[in-house]
Parts: C-alpha cells; structure tokens; sequence
C-alpha cells in the first residue's frame, strides 16, 4: 500500500484504492502545476471494467485531507499475467485540459501574412496592393494600396487587401484595427475606407478619411468604438470617390504603417471586452491574455477563484493564424514574462484553481546541503563574435557581427552559432543588443541543482515544517549553507522512497526568450 | 472437534473467534497427529530510511515447520486442504498462545509455499501405518501486523456541529484507551440526528493532554473582529444562530476586487499548529457568492518576520444556510523550532488578519461569523464525506469504514449503498497510548443543501477498531 491515499473516480463509482497502489509518483512543474502520476493498483481488472481514460485521479495528504494531486487517467493500462492482473495506471494533471480546445487566436496581429488582396469586383486589374516601403524617400514598411498612371477608374473603385485570419467561426471576433497611415497626393476625391463582414453586423463599411499626404492614425474597435461587434473580415482600400477620371500622376497611393489588428478579447467570465477595456492597441499584456484564455477555452478553471496578477511586458505580436490548444499560448507567454508563472491546481468548487502569478521575491522553503544538493552544470562556451543576420524590410538580406570582450578568450576570435533575426524583429538595434546578450550568456553558468529532500524542511510561508510531498513548486527555496536562493521548478515526491526530487534553478533565458523581448519593428 | 491444544495456530475463514476452522495445525485426532514447530512470527519490512517520513511497513514472513503424522488417507487429506489453502490468494491465520491469551490474526497473502519434506516418512505396504511424519516448512507472507477481535470504542456518543459548546467538547469526542501497538483503521458510524447538510469533515487526532485540558486550550473562536473596510461591513447583528451569537454582516456593492477585512490584535494562544476554518454564511441578497479569504499572522513574529498566508476559496447560494471553509493549517506564532521543543510554551501576542475578496459579479452580501481554530498536529487525518443519502433526518448510520476505505450505508434489508458517498481524504486511524480524539464537522466547504453548518445539527456516533498488534499476544 501507498502511504498517500489515493483515489480513483470513474463514471459509476469513487474509491480510495491507497490498499492497492504500489510505487506511487507524482510530479508538479512551475510553471505548469500538477503535471503527471503514476501508480500501479493490483486490483481485479473485470472488478473495475469502467476505469478509463478521463476518469479522475486524486493523491491526498492524510492530515490536511486536500489534494496534493488532481488528475485525470491518461492511461489505465490493465496488465494480466503471470505476476498477477494490475493497472499500470498513468495520470495528467489538471493542466493537461489546457490542451483540449483549439481556436484560431488573434490577439496582436501586425505581420502582413494575414493580408491578401479583396477578390470583389471593384478591386481594378492593375491596382497595386501589397506590403512595402512608402514610396519617396522614407523606409517605413507597410501597407501599400495604389493606382497606377493611364489607369481609367470609375466612382467606387478600390484598391483593396483584406483580412482574412479572423474568418473563421472558432476565431476570435475582430476587436480593433488601427494603422498610421499617410497618402501621396492630397484629394477629396479619393478615401480611405474601413469595411467589415460578418455573422453578426453583416457588411458594412464607412470612410476613414480623404486621402491626404498629411500623416493620420485611425483606430477603430469593437464593442462601441465604432466597429461593429462581431465582425469577422475586415478591408482597407483606397477607394474612388469622386466621378470617373484617369488617373495621371504616380502619387495615387495610400500607405498604412504600424497596422495593427486585434481580435475582441473577453474577461474571464467570457464577457467580450468594450472598447473601453480594450485599453490599447499598441500592445497586449500576458495577463489580459490569460484572462481571455480563461473565459473562452478554459471552461474547466474556476474563472471566480483564478488569480491573475498583472503582468508588465509589451507584447508586439501575439497571432496564431491556425487553430492552436491554450497550453501553446501559455508556453509563448512564458517566453515573454520568464518571471511570472502559470498554474492549474487541484480543483475546488467550480473547476480546477488556476493562477498566473509573478515568481516570490521571498524565501518559502530552506533547505540545506543534507539534502543531496548536486549541481547541474551547464555546457559554458565561450565566444566573442556572433553574426546575427535578418531580411529588411525591403527584403534585403542584412548582418551585423558583435562582438564582446571575453579575457579568458585572450586573442582567440571564436564565433558562437549565427543568430537569425524573426520577421518583424529585424534591426540594427535588435542585433546588437540580442548579440551581446547571447554572447555575456555564454560565459556565464546558470546556476541549478537538483537535491531529494526525505525529511521535514521548514515552510516560512505557513511557518511549519512540512513533509517533502508538501513541497511546492513555483516559490523559491534557500540551500543554507552556500546561502543560494533558487527557484523550485519542479517536485517529483517517489512514496515507495518517502522523497521529493527538487529542480532547482533560475535557468538561463532560451534564445527564444530573448528574442521574445526585443522590439517589434513592422 | 475436540477441544484444541495451545498454542493454537489454525487456517480460519474470518478474523472472529466464532470463525469457520479451515485447517489445524496442531490437533490430534484419531491416528492423525500434526503439529507445528518452530513459530516464528517474523517481523513487518521496515521500508525507507530510519528517519524517512511517510514510510509504509512492508509485509512479514511467518515460519514455522508443520509435521503431520498420520495414516496415509488421513495425511494425504491434510496435505490436500493445507495446499489449497495455500493456493488461494489470501487467507487468516489464527494464533493464540493459551485459552486466556488474545487471539491474533495474520491476514496471508499467497506467495510461494514450502517444501515437503518425505526423509523420515516410510509408508507401509498396506499404506494403513505410517512410520515418520510429513515435514512441511511452512512459509506465509502476511500483512505487516496481527489484528485483534474488534473492539467497541465508543457507542450512542453525541457530537453537536456547535464548537462553543463545551461542556461536551462540542464537535468534538475525547475516546477511550485504544489497545494494540500500532495505529488501526477506525469504523466511524456516524448517526445524523437531525436534517443535515451535503458535506462533512471527520477528522482523527491525538492531541497532547493540555488540549483537553480546558475550553480554551484547545480550541479558539474568534468574535468581535474590528472590521476595517472599504466595503459595507455595517454592525454586529444579534442571531443566536451564528457562533457567539452574533454576526458581522458584510455587502460587496459592486464585484470582483470589493475587499473587507478583519482583524483581531493582542491574540495570544498557546504556540503550535492550528488548523483554521472560518464560519460564515451568504445573505438573501444576490446569487452565488463567492469569495476569497486570505488569513494573515502579522508581521515581526518568530523566525521569519514575513507573513504567514492562508487562502481559501469561499462559495454559496443565497438559499443556504451558514458553512465552514476550512483555511488550513498555519504555525502561530511562527517559529523554526520543532514541534517538540514547543510544546508548553506560550505564544507572543500576534495579530490575525482575514481578508474577503470578492471574485463574483454583481451585489453580495456574506454573513461574517467567526474564525475557528482547532489545535493540529500531524497526526491528525482528515476525511470529507459528501453524500447523496436522502434519508436526511438519521436513522441509518453511514459506517465510514477505514478498515474497507470506503464509506456506505446499509438498509434495513442488509443491502450496502457505497454509491452515495464521495469521499477525498484520508480515513481515521486511532492511536494507541494516546488519547484519541474525534472531530466532525458538518457542512464544509462546498455548496450545501438547506440545512448547511447548523449549530442545531447533531450526530450520534459509534466507534469500532480491530487493535494492530506486532506480534502475538500473551
């Protein structure tokens, strides 16, 4: 028998099997929360015919009589044989429910990808629509939307690019278009027009603005800032608005730089958000994120008891054009916000505890080299020159070579891995500062260990001494005696070894991470 | 059968005095004469390392050497009945010293069996006499302990849903002296009395003597809080159903964020662990109501100077009645030092904080009664049973049964109902040589019926135990 009780509840019956399970494990991850278990029943198998995948698995501690574990059997696997019949049993954690919905998820979108030229009828053969620097002298990327000299145009011809990730069903609805944009010729005859389709509103379009080569932004957003709730296409033209004419001179164009769309989030309750509370257009945070996760395709979270702290970094770009699971987002948000976590925990009244919550600037759990402390060392490889390349926006490809100072190196000129610049990531700026990140990274050693705690260590946060299947991931932990503070990242508890295996580490930053935090440029 | 010699080591169907022999092992009857040798009981498998928490005892061996002397059929009959028994997957043995001794029972599990041994058996021609004996080396893995007969440890004991009430200890009921040497599973029946709500919390503890030594050592309720609020907290209302006698109403106008606390200064309770539950009850105002509570120690205390945090998620509809919500369990004041070298010390006034947010949209209003703490330590097991039973007003005990891990009632035809209960945690056990101390709680935690966390409410409640012993007893 196990000394954690354990509970398994199918379709037809709940029951404590603690008598039956051997070699019980079960590991939490920060971020993350409870992620996997095991354990084997030897139990009759025809005794316990509906235990299934999705039936729910529950690791209590004895005193307290809360979870330590709440899951769900990934895998019962019934063994038969000569060693007797047994269900391996294999569970996920609750957050593993993340993974179930996929949606098409829009919150930032600035990549011209999701662009394409309006097929309708008044869009002229020859109009020029695509993505491209403003014409003159000025490099700004950007939409660029024209007619051509010799071209014959009648009232309400365009030139027109849609936008077509949002159209689908399961996607978010538009929540905000907006763009600086500027013309090459001013003229009452010609203007900028916003149009919109969808379930909801139906179409519908209005005119922005004439064209005009002084520079303007627009924003529009849903939910009373004037773009109809619901819409799921949205088109910018530039369309003919005086009677027909032809067109003479090369300076018929209108460009849209830092155009921005974004798709209406919700609050956690799954209400969309006015255009009041679509505070910005210019970035997102992870946390409003979350909030959005919550509300639209994480029934399972008890949305009233879920704390979501606010979170700081200014995320550029966030758009998944193919239907991605919550989990995914979750891991992209992480790139972004290293410092905070996410966490689906056991659940309590409505669903499953979920928190978004910064990493603890104070000490909960002190350990000590008694507990098996064994370092983890990292490959250091030592470099002072990195080629970082990227394509501008022009197409051109482009590279810059940093390099740092590295003593140790003495004369040696040692080049680290190329770094390629994202889409949209691409500028001198970035280069160099991403360069020398990597290269001050590479002579540094991130500091992580992993120490298997069997006895009571002291919990300052509900100043105890707690067991090691107490322990909790996602605060930090002090090792005494060389008086390191280090975050606990994850805690497998082995009951047949009555010990808990702590990672522990602030890990470097993945070059992913940091090119996470760099500057969005177009 | 005649009467058997002692020590008497038998095969039996059940673990009851009055079970079903299955096979002797030492009897003589007629030609037959078999006999066991050599008694070893063997000692349970200490698992983990000496100072490993949370370790399991493995199984035992016993041993002992079997002689059968007898004719052939008589011999070949008993050969027949042991090795089938020996084969069947589990099995109890019986083994008691003397006619005045406790009997002891081995649960068996199947597992590879002895040899037999033939060097001192000579058969006769006519297979009628038999000259030597059958020597069989008998090797059985058993549970870790020997279990007792089952004993009765309480009957017809009143437990009230009402902690102030002390001159019965309330919810709580102080056992009698459990025998055995090591912790047994209880079989806690639990009576209702009166309707009741959905869900409630049996804990098993053995607190130190001061805990019962007084009303107050024990247990707190705190009262009175100073409330402090950005919210409507108005004055303490008069309602003899609320702990103390009155409540502190408490309306969140507009939703989530709307924060009331309360505080109480200059507490002072004996230092240890505390297991905190907060007693409160949703106004007809609005729907659900749902809220945070977070208890904080206050600062500048013990080792760490940092605060001390519980939270708890609060839930309920407008149409039921009071609730606890258990916060948790919490050091006070907070300390690094072991358990044990605080025992007896008085504890530094501190001050005690809950804090209610809202987390709900729209109107709220909660009832704000008290805050209980009860005296923990980590003996203690706790069990949330909630029930479908419909059959509100008692009359048929739910039996939670450790032994059995299972929590079920049993009709008036016999017939048992194990589907009515959902339970999470882990069953009581009952420690001997300590006081052992029983602990319900009705409506905990999660959405009730009407009848909720009622100080009216009351359980009458049995207790049985089968003792746990390491080896025979004399």
């Amino acid at each position: 028998m196990s000394y954690l009780p354990v509970r398994v509840v199918t379709a037809t019956r709940s029951r404590h099997v603690t008598a039956y399970a051997t070699g019980l494990t079960f590991t939490k991850n920060a971020p993350g929360g409870h992620t996997s278990a095991r354990v084997r029943l030897s139990l009759p198998l025809d005794e316990w015919a509906d235990l299934v995948t999705n039936s729910r698995f529950y690791i209590y501690d004895p005193a307290t009589g809360l979870p330590l574990f709440d899951g769900y059997v990934s895998n019962p696997t019934p063994n038969r044989g000569g060693n007797g019949n047994a269900f391996e049993l294999s569970a996920d954690g609750g957050r593993i429910l993340a993974a179930d919905d996929r949606r098409t998820l829009v919150y930032l979108d600035r990549d011209q990808e999701g662009w394409v030229r309006s097929p309708v009828a008044t869009v002229v053969q020859s109009a020029r629509t695509e993505f491209a620097p403003a014409p003159g002298a000025d490099d700004t990327p950007g939409m660029l939307l024209g007619f051509s000299p010799g071209q014959p145009l009648g009232t309400g011809h365009r030139a027109a690019m849609r936008y077509t990730p949002l159209m689908p069903t399961d996607a978010m609805e538009a929540g905000a278009i907006a763009s600086d944009y500027v013309g090459g010729v001013t003229s009452a005859d010609y203007a900028l027009e916003l149009a919109w389709d969808g379930p909801v509103p139906g179409p519908g379009s209005t005119d922005v603005d004439t064209l005009s080569t002084t520079p303007d932004t627009m924003e529009y957003k849903a939910g009373g800032g004037t773009l109809p709730d619901g819409s799921r296409k949205l088109a910018l033209a530039l369309k003919r608005t005086g009677g027909a004419t032809n067109v003479v001179d090369d300076d018929h164009w209108l460009h849209h730089a830092n155009l921005r769309v974004l798709g209406r989030r919700m609050d956690r309750f799954g209400s969309l958000l006015s255009a009041a509370d679509l505070t910005t257009t210019d970035y997102v945070l992870a946390s409003w994120v979350i909030e959005d996760l919550i509300g639209r395709m994480m029934p399972f979270v008890d949305a009233g008891a879920a704390l979501v702290y606010p979170s700081t970094t200014e995320i550029a770009q966030l758009a998944y054009r193919t239907p991605v699971t919550a989990l995914t987002v979750f891991e992209a948000l992480t790139l972004h916000e290293p410092d905070m976590l996410w966490e689906v925990l056991e659940s309590v009244n409505d669903g499953h505890r979920f928190n978004f919550r910064p990493w603890p600037t104070e000490v909960r759990y002190l350990l000590s080299y008694a507990d098996g402390w064994q370092a983890r060392g990292t490959d250091v490889d030592l470099c002072n020159r990195v080629w970082v390349n990227w394509t501008d926006v022009d197409g051109r490809p482009t590279a810059v070579l940093v390099s740092a100072e590295v003593p140790s190196l003495g004369n040696r000129v040692r080049h680290a891995d190329p770094i390629n610049l994202p889409t949209g990531l691409g500028s001198e700026a970035n280069a160099q500062a991403i360069g020398a990140e990597v290269l001050a990274a590479n002579a540094e050693l991130a500091e992580s260990a992993t120490m298997v705690v069997r006895r009571r260590v002291f919990d300052r946060l509900t100043g105890r001494w707690v067991y090691p299947y107490q322990i909790e991931p996602g605060y930090l932990a002090i090792v005494r005696e060389p008086g390191t503070t280090l975050r606990v990242t994850e805690v497998t508890y082995d009951d047949d070894a009555q010990a808990a295996t702590l990672t522990l580490g602030q890990p470097q930053l993945t070059l992913d991470q940091r090119l996470a935090r760099l500057a969005y440029v177009a | 059968m005649t009467a058997p010699p002692y020590p008497r080591v038998d095969f039996v169907a059940t673990p009851d005095t009055d079970a079903q022999v299955l096979y002797r092992f030492h009897i003589n009857v007629g030609t037959a004469y078999v006999a066991h040798d050599g008694f070893d009981a063997g000692v349970p498998e200490w698992r983990g390392s000496p100072r490993a928490t949370g370790a399991t005892e493995g199984y035992r061996t016993l041993r002992f050497s079997h002689l059968i002397e007898a004719n052939y059929d008589t011999a070949g009959q008993a050969l027949s009945t042991l090795a089938r028994l020996l084969v069947a997957d589990d099995g109890w043995l019986l083994v008691q010293l003397t006619e005045a001794s406790r009997p002891v029972w081995f649960r068996t599990w199947r597992t590879t069996p002895g040899g037999l041994s033939l060097e001192r058996v000579r058969l006769s021609e006519t297979r009628e006499e038999v000259d030597g004996k059958f020597k069989i080396d008998m090797s059985l893995a058993a549970d870790a302990y020997a279990v007792g007969a089952r004993q009765t440890l309480a009957t017809e004991v009143v437990m009230n849903n009402d902690p102030t009430e002390f001159t019965v200890f309330g919810d709580l009921a102080v056992l009698g002296e459990v025998q055995g040497d090591a912790p047994a599973p209880a079989v806690v029946e639990v009576e209702w009395g009166t309707a009741r709500g959905n869900t409630y919390l049996l804990q098993s503890m053995s607190p130190p003597a001061d805990y019962l030594s007084g009303p107050t050592s024990g247990t707190f309720i705190l009262e009175d809080a100073t409330a402090d609020s950005t919210v409507n907290t108005g004055s303490q209302v008069a309602d003899s159903l609320y702990l103390g006698g009155t409540y502190q109403p408490t309306a969140f106008p507009t939703g989530p964020g709307d924060v009331a606390s309360f505080t109480w200064d200059d507490l002072s309770t004996p230092a240890r662990q505390w297991f905190i539950v907060m007693r409160w009850a949703p106004d007809a105002v609005g729907g659900s109501i749902r809220a945070r509570a977070t208890l904080t120690v206050g600062t500048g205390f013990g080792l760490t100077g940092a605060n001390a945090v519980l939270t708890a998620s609060l839930e309920a509809n407008d149409t039921d009645s009071s609730q606890y919500t258990v916060l948790g369990v919490m050091r006070i004041p907070q300390t690094g030092a072991p358990d044990e070298l605080l025992a007896g010390a008085s504890g530094a006034t501190y001050q005690l904080a809950i804090e209610l947010l809202d987390r709900d949209l729209g109107t709220e209003e909660i009832n704000f009664d008290a805050v209980v703490m009860y005296a923990w330590d980590d003996k203690v097991r706790s069990l949330y049973v909630t029930t479908t039973d419909s059959d509100s007003d008692g009359g048929v005990p739910h039996n939670v049964d450790g032994e059995y891990e299972a929590v079920y009632l049993i009709d008036a035809f016999g017939n048992t109902y194990p589907d009515q209960f959902s339970v999470a945690g882990a069953f009581p056990l009952l420690r001997p040589g300590e006081t052992n101390v029983l602990h319900l709680l009705m409506g905990v935690g999660v959405p009730l019926g009407e009848s909720g966390a009622d100080r009216g409410i009351g359980a009458e409640v049995a207790v049985y135990y089968r003792p746990r012993w390491l080896w025979v007893q004399p």
